[in-house]
This record gives structure tokens, C-alpha cells and sequence, in this order.
């Protein structure tokens, strides 16, 4: 991993490597989110007690897991920047915080929408729920805190720090439901003993996660090359200036 | 149940609605800086004519 980190932490490299991946990238994108849509408003079933607003499980969990996907790669990435002082994990973190909180907005708002017909409620402060919640203000801090600094450096390296704080965040997130007694539900598909959720329910689900994970990666090589631009313009600007 | 599929539909267009914003967003940005480095190159010939 560290090779091909090293192949495209030059600029040139990269833009090659964005170019041609992209197409493939955006084209995939569409396809797994077309078929998933497909899939999850009319060729499953609806659950026999939630009915029809079961539907909203094919959303929230893809972007719930997207929302920790994302973080979980931040936090490598803030490995590789804080070990090895690598340039492309800099602009890798800093360029997939604004995914990852849209994500987990995602994830927190169609919660609120599912739990308002199967609990009775909109929002509850329950340990799954809170510490979503928490990773939605850590990455709105991350966002602001990488921006605040006129070294980018600097701002590159508090992110980091910040990025590894907040991973103690993850597994609480994942765990939280069998810590505590909670009123979200514990898990059906990610589990020691094998996923309990049907056939039927989990085609959706994965077609919508893999669309997901596509439009991450799309719109991540967007914001790398913007970055790597904006780098290059700032140079160009202090290079005319001396 | 048919009165829930109004949360549904709610649901779906809010998850649709945000990723589209985000991706109108980077697109935008990109545009935005690859023009800034155009004009900059346009910029620079000029003077140096």
C-alpha cells in the first residue's frame, strides 16, 4: 500500500491515475445505484411488521456504513500523514471529510424519518443514535479546523491529530448497541455468527452500498485533483510574486 | 401502512438531495480552480508578450 501511496503521491501521476479511473468510477456509480434503486422501492419485499418503511433500511444503513467507511479511512490516512509526513494522505483526509459528513447527515436524518413510524419518535438520545451523532460533529470539526490554519501543513497535521482522537468514536459506534440497552435495533448483517437478515433484503442493501462506495470514490478523486490544483495555483501565485 | 410511504419518499429524496448537493459542489470547485489556473496561465503569457 505504502508503494502505490508513493507511486501517486506525485501530482502528475495522480491526475493520470483520477483520469483514467473516474469514467470507470462515475460509470459504476450509476449502474450499482440504478440496479440497488431498483431493488429496494419495488423487487423486495416489504418486512412483515415495519411494512413498507422498511424501505428506508436500503439508505440508511449503506450511508451509515459509508459514514464509518470513510472515517476509517481517515484515520489510516492520518496514520501514513502523522508517520511518514506523506503529502497525498494530507489531501486524502482533508478531501474526504466533507463526504463522510454528508454520510453520516444521511444516516442520522433517514434514522429520524424510520424512527418516527417504528418508535414513535423522531430522535432519541440512545447510545447509537449519540454516538453518531458525536462522529458528525467530529468530522464538522475536522472540515473547520483543516481550513482555520494558513500553513497547510499545520492545518494537515491538527486534522490528523484530531482524526486519531476521534477514532476511539468507532468502535463505541459499532459496539454500542450491545453495551448498552438501546432502542436501535442490534446487528443483522455485520456479525460474528453470520448475517440474519434475508436474501431478498440484503441484494438492496449491498447493490446500494457498493453505489455508494463508488460515489466516495468518484467524487474523492474530484476533490483530490481540486486540491492538487488549488496547491498548484497557490504556488504559481507566490512564484510570480518573489 | 400506506400513509408511512410518505416517509419513505422522504427518506429517498433526502439521501438524494445530499448527494447531489455534494456532488454539484466538488464538481463546482473543480471547474472553479481549473479556470483560476487558466486565467492565471492567460494572465502570465500576456505580460510576458
Amino acid at each position: 500500500m505504502k508503494n502505490i501511496f508513493n507511486f501517486l503521491a506525485n501530482p502528475s501521476r495522480f491526475r493520470i491515475f483520477a483520469k483514467n479511473v473516474h469514467p470507470f468510477s462515475l460509470i459504476g456509480m450509476f449502474i450499482f445505484i440504478f440496479i440497488g434503486l431498483w431493488f429496494s422501492l419495488y423487487n423486495s419485499p416489504p418486512d412483515y411488521q415495519q411494512g413498507e418503511t422498511v424501505r428506508i433500511m436500503y439508505v440508511h444503513v449503506p450511508a451509515a456504513w459509508m459514514a464509518m467507511m470513510v472515517y476509517l479511512s481517515m484515520t489510516i490516512m492520518s496514520i501514513f500523514s502523522l508517520v511518514w509526513r506523506h503529502p497525498l494522505a494530507d489531501i486524502l483526509s482533508k478531501c474526504s471529510a466533507p463526504i463522510g459528513a454528508m454520510f453520516t447527515l444521511i444516516a442520522l436524518v433517514t434514522g429520524s424519518i424510520w424512527g418516527k413510524p417504528t418508535w414513535g419518535t423522531w430522535w432519541v438520545w440512545d447510545a447509537r443514535l449519540t454516538s453518531v451523532f458525536i462522529l458528525f460533529l467530529i468530522y464538522m470539526g475536522h472540515i473547520a479546523l483543516v481550513r482555520a490554519f494558513e500553513d497547510e501543513y499545520k492545518g494537515a497535521r491538527a486534522g490528523a491529530i484530531l482524526t486519531l482522537l476521534g477514532a476511539f468514536n468507532l468502535p463505541i459506534i459499532k459496539f454500542s448497541v450491545d453495551w448498552w440497552n438501546t432502542l436501535h435495533q442490534p446487528a443483522s448483517v455485520i456479525k460474528l455468527d453470520g448475517p440474519s437478515i434475508h436474501i431478498d433484503m440484503m441484494v438492496p442493501l449491498v447493490l446500494m452500498a457498493i453505489g455508494f462506495l463508488f460515489f466516495y470514490f468518484s467524487f474523492l478523486l474530484i476533490n483530490v485533483q481540486t486540491e492538487l490544483n488549488h496547491r498548484k495555483l497557490k504556488k504559481l501565485f507566490i512564484k510570480k510574486l518573489n | 401502512m400506506e400513509d408511512h410511504l410518505i416517509f419513505v419518499y422522504s427518506a429517498y429524496c433526502f439521501t438524494f438531495f445530499a448527494l447531489f448537493i455534494i456532488g454539484v459542489k466538488s464538481l463546482l470547485a473543480f471547474k472553479k480552480v481549473n479556470k483560476d489556473i487558466y486565467n492565471f496561465d492567460i494572465e502570465s503569457n500576456n505580460k510576458n508578450i
